[in-house]
């Protein structure tokens, strides 16, 4: 665990994110701990199969959740940001996590102890209901991710995974071009994308050559949005909005 | 579509619901939750609710099996889940405020527990452990979501045609003997669509696993000569993660 957090430093936050901080601050006010912490880049936030024992916010940064496949491999199923929730699902259904979470980056992580989280919510209802709101959310995306499996191609699976990470991820935004900064390597990439990493690397050549998008090994530069926007339009996804789509106009 | 509703059993009797939900629930709750809900039965073939309609109840599967379609706007259609009896429908959309984002459609004759979605919203406000067990059923949901996803990420295309023919087989599967019957509720194209496959993909699978001697398909279903083969099969592909088998008390 690193150093406090500045909370002036953190800007507008959900309502989600604003009543799980004061939750946890009041919580940890007896104590004198910090409500939120930051930790560093590959952090564990919790291992599979362990119990649940606390329900994590993010704050700043990312997280990358894993399951492990029937032949044992481990597969990023999704990548959490700031305002994502961990732990509350595990802890409504199992009492144990079925995935683990890895810091993707310097993560700020509010926790609010499993033990005192009933008590919590049952004092503030509106606090769990926001939490069930989220988890709906998270059904919702889940049934969206099968449809495109099933009917999207690989390239079009992968340019809204490259639409999801402009929301969190744009270090550089002009009128026309884009330059994201996954924190997540290409294996992780591929799994949230639905593909295998060989498909990924036949994908990135096909975009690199429509001159859609230019992979380099840290960062991945649209030079034109126009034409990223069109490109999907073209699969039907900015005309439905279902890739929650961060791109400008 | 349905069939008249009829006044439901007490849910103190419900044996999907577990019983420490009920615990502590003074007599008016449970009086008042029973004159609230009705059972309906619906006959195969029909739609308990369509994607895009309003959320006007929640509900609970009480026997029957339901397959939830999801459309796009291409007209694409894909099964995202199979609903057995116990599982609870309608409420993500309820807690959500949102429309259906899945239609229901029955792929048997179906009974379910139909709770308005007033009614839900007063139960789940006067018994958190109800609504808890709604959600956790929300949750199981998410996770066999994200497990299928990744068997169509890991698993070459004749084991998730296993796989999934297997999980059938738990609510479809009739023991013949030595053999198992297995009659699918859904078209193969729908069985290819659910496992991320093309058709052409599924005919050439079809062919491998009867040129195996595996399964047989047919028009009306999938019958497997040597039901312990076909375990033997699926079992090496789940590994330790394995699902209930059905058996021959369990066939139908």
């Amino acid at each position: 665990m690193a150093a406090q957090f500045d909370e002036a430093a953190l800007g507008d936050l959900s309502a989600l994110s604003r009543r799980f901080l004061d939750a946890a601050q009041s919580l940890h006010a007896r104590s004198g701990l910090p409500a939120a912490v930051w930790l560093r880049k590959g952090a564990w936030l919790y291992q599979s199969a362990a119990p649940v024992t606390a329900v994590f916010m993010i704050l700043d940064g990312s997280v990358v959740r894993r399951k492990a496949s029937l032949g044992g491999e481990s597969l990023a199923v999704d990548l959490v940001c700031r305002g994502g929730v961990l732990g509350y699902r595990a802890w409504l259904g199992y009492g144990c996590h079925r995935s683990c979470a890895q810091c993707a980056s310097d993560t700020l992580v509010c926790r609010i102890p499993t033990a005192d989280l009933d008590d919590i919510l049952a004092a503030d209802r509106e606090l769990e209901r926001e939490l069930l709101a989220a988890a709906a959310h998270d059904l919702s995306t889940a049934q969206q991710r099968m449809l495109h499996v099933a009917t999207l191609s690989v390239r079009g699976r992968l340019l809204i995974v490259l639409a999801q990470l402009a929301r969190d991820f744009t270090t550089m935004n002009d009128e026309q071009t884009l330059v994201l900064a996954p924190p997540m390597s290409r294996t992780d990439m591929a799994a949230l994308a639905g593909m295998t990493p060989e498909s990924l690397s036949r994908c990135i050549r096909a975009l690199e050559a429509e001159g859609l998008a230019h992979f380099s090994r840290h960062h991945v530069v649209i030079p034109s949005q126009s034409n990223f926007r069109a490109a999907l339009e073209d699969i039907g996804i900015a005309a439905d909005g279902q890739a929650d789509l961060a791109l400008a106009g | 579509m349905s069939e008249k509703p009829q006044n439901s059993a007490s849910c103190a009797t419900c044996s999907f619901a577990p019983a420490h939900v009920w615990t502590d629930m003074p007599p008016e709750f449970m009086a008042t939750l029973a004159e609230r809900k009705t059972i309906r039965k619906l006959k195969r073939g029909t739609y308990l609710f369509h994607q895009g309609d309003a959320c006007d109840a929640v509900y609970r599967l009480l026997s029957g099996v339901l397959l939830l379609r999801k459309g796009d706007h291409d007209g694409n259609s894909l099964v995202v889940r199979m609903v057995r009896p116990g599982s609870t429908l309608g409420y993500r959309a309820l807690v959500r405020a949102e429309p259906h984002s899945v239609s229901a459609h029955c792929a048997t004759d179906v009974v379910v527990c139909h709770i308005p979605a007033r009614a839900a919203r007063w139960a789940f406000e006067q018994n958190r452990a109800l609504e808890r067990d709604f959600a956790a059923g929300m949750v199981r949901e998410i996770d066999r979501m994200e497990d299928q996803a990744l068997n169509m990420l890991t698993l070459c295309v004749r084991d998730r045609v296993l796989v999934l023919l297997h999980q059938m087989a738990e609510h479809f599967g009739h023991a013949e003997g030595e053999a198992l019957r297995i009659a699918t509720p859904i078209s193969k194209s729908d069985m290819a669509a659910m496992l991320g496959i093309a058709r052409e993909s599924m005919s050439r699978c079809i062919r491998l696993i009867e040129e195996q001697g595996l399964l047989e398909f047919h028009s009306d279903g999938v019958f497997a000569p040597s039901r312990e083969r076909f375990m033997e099969t699926v079992t090496a592909i789940l590994g330790e993660i394995q699902p209930p088998l059905p058996n021959n008390s369990a066939a139908r």
